[in-house]
């Protein structure tokens, strides 16, 4: 059966694989073959997600990793390449909301930040 | 590891246009994922040679010819699939015709008439009486559109307002028959190798003022608009629907 849809042998990062839309994100291709890198800010759910993601088979990588830290970002990826020895796609889901009005001008800072640095 | 989100076991897929094209690939692929297939066409031997070639694989395919322009064979075909398998999961709605091209003001209205019979009402009937027997288990529905939809082709007047009206239609029935669980997205391929656009494909000159406005400098292979229509007929987009999904090679960008 031909399968456009097998992952084998591609490594992918999501970041903030952590939880929720990520992490059925960071599922799905493991089901698929493919090896993730899940990157987070919070250190327990991202070890959570990371047990969740091996116990379904997958090759996987954690990270701490904060996206708005570009030093994190690089360190992640360093990481995910040394692990894989490969990047094929990077799934850019990490964001944070609010209400606009109610930021303080480092939360907007932050928000600006999480969107424009991956 | 595999995923069965693309799964199609015990699904019965309805393809039109399916004897050569965009539309026979979908329908080899729908049945390499288990789907049973239904080849349709305008010609029945055309339309055996799909079916049989897929059963030869091991697939399951039948035939049935339907000229999508005439409402009587719309009607004939769905009584065969009420007779034979009492329901149907999925439609790929991808027949059409593109019988003009020039000028605009130039189009006659023989043309015309058969661009709106194929393209609009066509798909609009054939829409409605699927969806007829897919209330009660839900259903997927595939609009084969067009870039044209979106930025009308030149000298392409006639069909690139049919394919607006494709792109007008998948919304208007998603928003209705969303309740009863069927989904209707529409695919917008972009210039495609098919005997459809050897008007463009094969003139030199025309081809190459299209490849300039196409970010990755080719036209497409039928094969690679196929993967779309799976994901939008299986079970990974089951919170898909009104979605148009463009797969141009960036020529809309």
């Amino acid at each position: 059966m031909k399968n456009l849809f097998d992952l084998s042998g591609k490594a992918a990062v999501i970041t903030g694989g952590n939880g929720g839309i990520g992490l059925a994100i960071a599922q799905a291709l493991v089901e698929a073959g493919c090896a993730v890198s899940i990157w987070g800010r919070n250190p327990e759910k991202t070890k959570n997600a990371e047990q969740t993601l091996r116990n379904l088979g997958g090759k996987v990588h954690a990270a701490i990793c904060d996206v708005t830290d570009r030093d994190a970002v690089e360190t992640a990826f360093a990481e995910a390449i040394e692990k894989f020895g490969r990047i094929d796609g990077c799934i850019a889901n990490a964001g944070i909301g609010g209400y606009v009005m109610l930021c303080s001008s480092i939360h907007y800072t932050r928000l600006l930040y999480s969107s424009i640095t991956v | 590891m595999t995923t069965t989100l693309f799964d199609l076991t015990g699904r019965l897929a309805l393809v039109t246009g399916a004897s050569r094209g965009i539309g026979e690939e979908v329908a080899r692929l729908l049945a390499d994922q288990g789907a049973h297939v239904i080849v349709s066409s305008r010609k029945q031997d055309a339309c055996e040679k799909v079916a049989e070639s897929i059963r030869a694989n091991g697939g399951q395919a039948s035939a049935f010819a339907c000229h999508i322009g005439e409402l009587e064979q719309i009607e004939a075909i769905y009584q065969y699939i009420q007779q034979e398998h009492g329901k149907l999961d999925i439609l790929v709605n991808n027949a059409a015709a593109n019988p003009y091209y020039g000028h605009i003001v130039d189009t006659d209205l023989r043309a015309f008439q058969k661009t709106v019979d194929v393209n609009i009402r066509g798909y609009f009937y054939m829409s409605s009486n699927a969806c007829k027997l897919m209330q009660g288990n839900g259903g997927a529905i595939v609009n084969v559109a067009s870039v044209n939809g979106v930025r009308p082709g030149d000298k392409q007047g006639i069909y690139s307002i049919s394919k607006s009206a494709i792109i007008g239609m998948t919304k208007s029935f998603a928003l209705e028959c969303g309740p009863d669980n069927i989904r209707v997205n529409a695919l917008l391929p972009g210039l495609t190798d098919t005997k459809f656009a050897g008007a463009l494909t094969g003139n030199e000159e025309v081809l190459n003022v299209w490849l300039k406005q196409i970010p990755l400098r080719r036209y497409a292979q039928p094969s690679e608009m196929a993967g779309t229509i799976l994901y939008l007929v299986s079970d990974a987009s089951s919170f898909a629907t009104g979605s148009c999904i463009t797969v141009d090679g960036g020529y809309l960008i």
